[in-house]
């Protein structure tokens, strides 16, 4: 009678187990935290995040699960995942994917389905963030690493010195732009030679895709195919073209020498980008500078009073892969389910300088009372919360980085005044329709 | 019967072909076996976890007739080919001529000097060039304003960009051919340039009438080895332009990476890795070509 008991708990735990791990799905597994043993590895540009903040919370959790990171440069992370799924081995047993190319690895085939997971913490996850991991029967394969609404980074030094407010409207910023400018200050950056995401921080394509999504415009239409030449996104390019053709923005890409030069001097107002640039400038801005300490950060001007000043530029999603084996797949989703739906997991994430997805985060005094001396004393996840909630929609399919490196040879030829705006998109969505 | 004697043969050999044996098995497993893979890949609507559709030379035609973007990145590698390879190899004739002079002095530092380029890793360069050609910090213009003339968009204007990622290559490059060509002069046997000194020949007549002719081969080796580097070109436009602007400084091999690894198209990406082969066997197997034509009508003479 014994063994069958036994044999009967083994069977009972075995179907358990096997339930868990039905048609490819993963779950949080449960248990106590130090029997869990194990090694992982992960590949991440975010390596600093993950192996110096994250990792020594998670071991205080999980002392007996190693986490070993493979840290890559971002377009290697990507690259290399892209050729683990298509070898059908290699992957690592967890990573962290650019929100941009995650529908590229669900088509792909390679990533494990989380929607029963997420199921567990509905409503704990900003939609947009979701559709964005989604595949067209709603399986979502990625759970929300961190957000990255977008606003306005500026000098309060340099706005207070020109009495400049919350600057309201893009055209309100232009008039700024153009009063500044005459003491040789930008009011912001833009490489005429319109840079991609792989050697500058998202450049000159990311600006001009926040500011079709805070129109809640798109690059797709609803069969995903590349709609380029919508008025949302004409009217994105047009406001960069202005700024460009006004030189009322310095000709120099994000990241570059020139660009933290213009920070020292002072001679830079702003920059739209999205929450983790609080971690660019914590890396590249020193004590010292006259930028440090200096850096606040403002919703985006809308187009129109009134009008949208929410967006999102980039965000990570932490992925599995259907190549891994089932047990690491399991103790992967330890870290995977520490680190994104617990309190202190987004809490650490957050002191590193990127805004958590997890929405009950958002309201922990913890989290929202944070300061950074580089941005003095504002409450920078405060204004992340406001925003995140109204960020539009935004498709990223499989075509998505293909058609951004067709609009960033096109806008090259609008900012050297070779082509309007019209005839450049024209041409944009005919290559891309080829 | 001629089959018999071919075993026969290899069995009779077998230590020779035993010793040449990794290369080719080495060579099977990571060159051919590689290259007929890629080379069906580009004959097929490729999916990574779905079965791949027969296309036929579908891509093929589409890279040719369908996609000025090839065509750009095409014209811009013989662009900087035409620019870069010959004054590379110009200027290591030169300095290996200036080296080989034996009142020279200080061959070893200079030697090491040139060569150094060459040995420092490309991405390293890369990026010193990224700041060297900075629109406003880079020292390139700052000396050009300090002579008060314009600055250059080294790297952010079209008109210009192929021409920085030249004069990178061509810096980096000078070095190794250098090198080369100083081993094709020190096998000049001196005794010709000893008659020719009896002959009343000067310094010119001889680099032109003795010197040139001998060093044929090598500046034929420096040639077809320079044309393959240029076609297969990616590290120094992906570090320096990012193939920009625009698709000024897009090369071939960049197009083929994009497209294979951001676009996650690797049958149109092998379609351009097959194209980008013929595209260089043309051109080297005239080189070779016109260069033992050349050489035997030189020995004829």
């Amino acid at each position: 009678m014994k063994l069958k008991h036994v044999l009967c708990l083994a069977l009972i735990g075995l179907l358990a187990v096997g339930g868990l791990f039905a048609g490819g799905k993963q779950e949080a597994p449960t248990g106590p935290a130090t029997e869990r043993k194990g090694e992982l590895v992960n590949w991440t540009w975010t390596n600093k995040c993950i192996d110096e903040w994250l990792v020594p919370g998670f071991n205080k959790v999980y002392p007996n699960v190693k986490i070993t990171t493979v840290p890559m440069s971002f377009p290697e992370t990507h690259d290399k995942i892209f050729a683990a799924i298509a070898a059908g081995s290699g992957a690592p047993d967890f990573a962290t994917i650019v929100s941009d190319y995650v529908q590229k690895f669900i088509e792909q085939g390679g990533l494990v389905d989380m929607t029963d997971y997420l199921a567990k913490h509905k409503g704990e996850f900003p939609k947009y963030k979701l559709e964005m991991n989604s595949d067209k029967d709603g399986r979502i394969f990625g759970v929300p690493f961190n957000s990255a609404p977008v606003g306005l980074w500026y000098r309060k030094d340099i706005f207070d010195k020109y009495g400049i407010k919350e600057i309201q409207t893009w055209d309100e910023y232009l008039v700024q732009a153009r009063k500044l400018i005459r003491d040789g200050v930008y009011i912001t950056s833009i490489s005429v030679a319109a840079r991609g995401m792989d050697l500058s921080m998202h450049g000159e394509v990311g600006l001009h895709a926040l500011l079709t999504q805070q129109l809640a415009g798109s690059y797709f239409d609803k069969n995903d195919n590349p709609t380029l030449e919508t008025k949302e996104s004409k009217q994105a390019m047009a406001l960069m073209n202005t700024l460009v053709q006004e030189k009322v923005a310095a000709n120099v890409g994000q990241g570059s020498p020139a660009y933290y030069q213009l920070m020292d001097e002072s001679k830079l107002a702003s920059v739209a980008s999205a929450a983790w640039y609080i971690n660019v400038l914590i890396n590249f801005i020193k004590e010292g500078s006259p930028a440090f300490g200096n850096f606040r950060f403002q919703k985006l001007p809308a187009y129109a009073k009134g009008g949208s000043r929410a967006s999102n530029l980039g965000g990570a999603e932490l992925c599995l892969f259907k190549q891994t084996p089932k047990d690491k797949q399991e103790l992967a989703m330890l870290f995977i389910d520490w680190k994104c739906t617990t309190m202190e997991g987004n809490r650490i994430h957050a002191q590193y300088g990127e805004f958590p997805s997890w929405i009950p985060s958002w309201t922990n005094p913890d989290v929202v009372n944070m300061t950074w001396p580089i941005t003095g004393d504002q409450k920078l996840n405060a204004v992340f919360a406001e925003i995140e909630p109204q960020v539009p929609a935004w498709k990223q399919p499989v075509r998505y980085t293909e058609v951004q490196r067709i609009l960033q040879a096109k806008m090259n030829e609008i900012f050297m005044g070779e082509k309007t705006v019209e005839k450049a998109l024209a041409e944009a969505q005919k290559e891309a329709s080829r | 019967m001629a089959r018999r004697g071919l075993w026969h043969r290899i069995a009779q050999y077998r230590q020779a072909y035993l010793f040449i044996s990794p290369f080719y098995l080495l060579f099977t497993v990571f060159g051919l076996y590689p290259i007929i893979y890629s080379f069906i890949l580009s004959l097929n609507k490729w999916h990574s976890t779905k079965a791949w559709q027969f296309v036929g030379f579908k891509h093929y035609h589409n890279l040719l007739f369908n996609d000025p973007v090839f065509w750009t990145s095409l014209w811009n590698v013989v662009y900087i080919f035409l620019i870069n390879v010959p004054a590379m190899i110009l200027l290591s004739v030169i300095i290996a001529v200036v080296l080989n002079n034996p009142a020279q002095k200080g061959k070893d530092f200079f030697r090491i000097t040139y060569l150094l380029p060459y040995v420092t890793s490309v991405l390293s360069i890369a990026i010193v060039f990224y700041v060297i050609f900075d629109d406003s910090l880079g020292l390139v213009n700052l000396l050009l304003k300090a002579v008060h003339l314009q600055p250059v968009h080294w790297l952010t204007s079209p008109k210009t960009s192929k021409l920085s990622i030249d004069i990178l290559v061509t810096w980096k490059w000078t070095g190794y051919n250098m090198i080369i060509a100083l081993a094709g002069l020190q096998s000049i046997s001196p005794e010709i340039y000893d008659a020719a000194k009896i002959d009343g020949a000067g310094a010119v007549r001889t680099f032109i009438r003795i010197t040139l002719p001998l060093l044929r081969p090598v500046v034929g080796f420096q040639f077809i080895m320079s044309t393959i580097g240029t076609f297969n070109m990616f590290t120094e436009p992906y570090f320096l332009t990012d193939g920009g602007p625009g698709y000024s400084s897009l090369t071939l091999v960049l197009y083929l990476y994009r497209s294979a690894f951001k676009f996650f198209k690797l049958d149109y990406g092998s379609a351009i890795a097959f194209l980008t082969f013929i595209l260089v066997l043309i051109p080297s197997v005239l080189q070779v070509r016109i260069w033992a034509e050349r050489d035997r009508s030189y020995s004829a003479t």
